[in-house]
């Protein structure tokens, strides 16, 4: 299995970043709360948040993974529990909760945006923006009533907006909020997800499921 | 060119070669996280309250390598923002950033820059947090 460890300064204490928790030192099995984070475009979080503010970069420097991210390489040691069942380096969202591990790849995705799921017996919202590679997961009973999620129109990046079957309530799809409609001013929780490679997904949970329709 | 002349050339343009391959490879080589090759060792059976035996279920066990030391990857400890006009200076509309939102306090990581840094300490709406890649 490959993933940082990292350490801190105050007690030495080594933290798994795949696993959020310590694994050796004086704080070992203490956790770490995971905080939900959007990864997508800078353009596409700009149009969310125009009032963001980016950590300083300095002039534009290339990322040292590039050739990483498009060869067949796992890691630096390899895979430990090779799963056949995807393309090591395909893309998922995985959500491991009450530990049922479930993977969503993006290829499954790119053809279905919004996924209805019920995940451990959470009613739970899987969704997929091709263009932006962002993919969310949000709790889709807001109110404790499950809603159904379709897209209206077009995918429009992080102007999309999805519309539940119960309400006909209209929702910004990236960050779960309603904008219009009954259900005006709710908005959905996001469910804690982890973007990664398939080899590292299902190397860490390898009685992992797969999201298929 | 004589023969020592030749192996000279083709020394110092090696030498080249890894001067110029060290720091892309630099990332590859971090602290790791690996299971215990044969998994956990066996652990003795235990007698329970009721004085039936049982086993003792122990937790996957790690073994943590290093291949990279302490801070080769320099983690930010006081991270610098800027406003999104400066940021839109240098920052591709493309670019894949981690975007984090805590009461109300939006912020923006490139992920190119993450990679060279893999940790980012920050406070985000009063909220400690670390932002690793």
């Amino acid at each position: 299995m490959n993933a940082l460890v990292m350490y801190d300064h105050q007690t030495d204490t080594l933290w798994s970043q795949f696993l959020s928790k310590a694994v050796e030192g004086p704080l070992k099995d203490a956790e770490l709360a995971v905080i939900p984070a959007t990864q997508t475009t800078w353009e596409a979080w700009l149009e969310l948040h125009p009032d963001t503010k980016t950590l300083y970069k300095g002039s534009a420097r290339q990322d040292p993974y590039v050739g990483y991210y498009e060869n067949s390489e796992s890691g630096i040691h390899g895979q430990f529990n090779p799963d056949d069942r995807l393309y090591g380096k395909e893309l998922v969202v995985g959500v491991n909760l009450d530990g049922s591990p479930k993977a969503y790849p993006f290829s499954v995705l790119s053809r279905e945006q919004v996924v209805n799921d019920t995940i451990a017996g959470k009613d739970a919202l899987i969704y997929f923006d091709a263009y932006t590679g962002t993919a969310l997961a949000f709790d889709r009973s807001p109110g404790g009533a499950p809603l159904t999620f379709g897209i209206e129109g077009e995918p429009a990046g992080a102007r999309t907006i999805l519309v539940d079957e119960e309400t006909g309530s209209r929702w910004m799809a990236f960050t779960g909020s309603a904008i219009d409609g009954e259900l005006k001013g709710s908005s959905m929780e996001r469910i804690p997800s982890h973007l990664s490679f398939w080899f590292a997904w299902s190397d860490w949970n390898p009685q992992t499921e797969i999201y298929a329709r | 060119m004589s023969l020592l002349a030749k192996i000279g050339v083709f020394l110092v343009v090696m030498l080249l070669v890894f001067s110029l391959l060290a720091p892309l490879l630099a990332p590859f080589f971090e602290q790791q996280v690996l299971p215990r090759i044969g998994g956990a060792p066996a652990e003795p059976a235990a007698i329970n309250g009721e004085g039936k035996w049982q086993p003792v279920i122990t937790e996957p066990r790690y073994d943590i390598i290093t291949v990279l030391g302490y801070d080769a990857i320099p983690a930010i400890l006081e991270p610098e923002f800027v406003s999104a006009e400066e940021a839109a200076r240098w920052m591709a509309p493309g670019e894949q950033v981690i975007g984090i939102s805590i009461n109300g306090d939006h912020r923006a990581y490139s992920i190119p820059q993450l990679s060279l840094h893999e940790i980012v300490n920050d406070t985000v709406g009063g909220k400690p947090v670390a932002v690793t890649w």
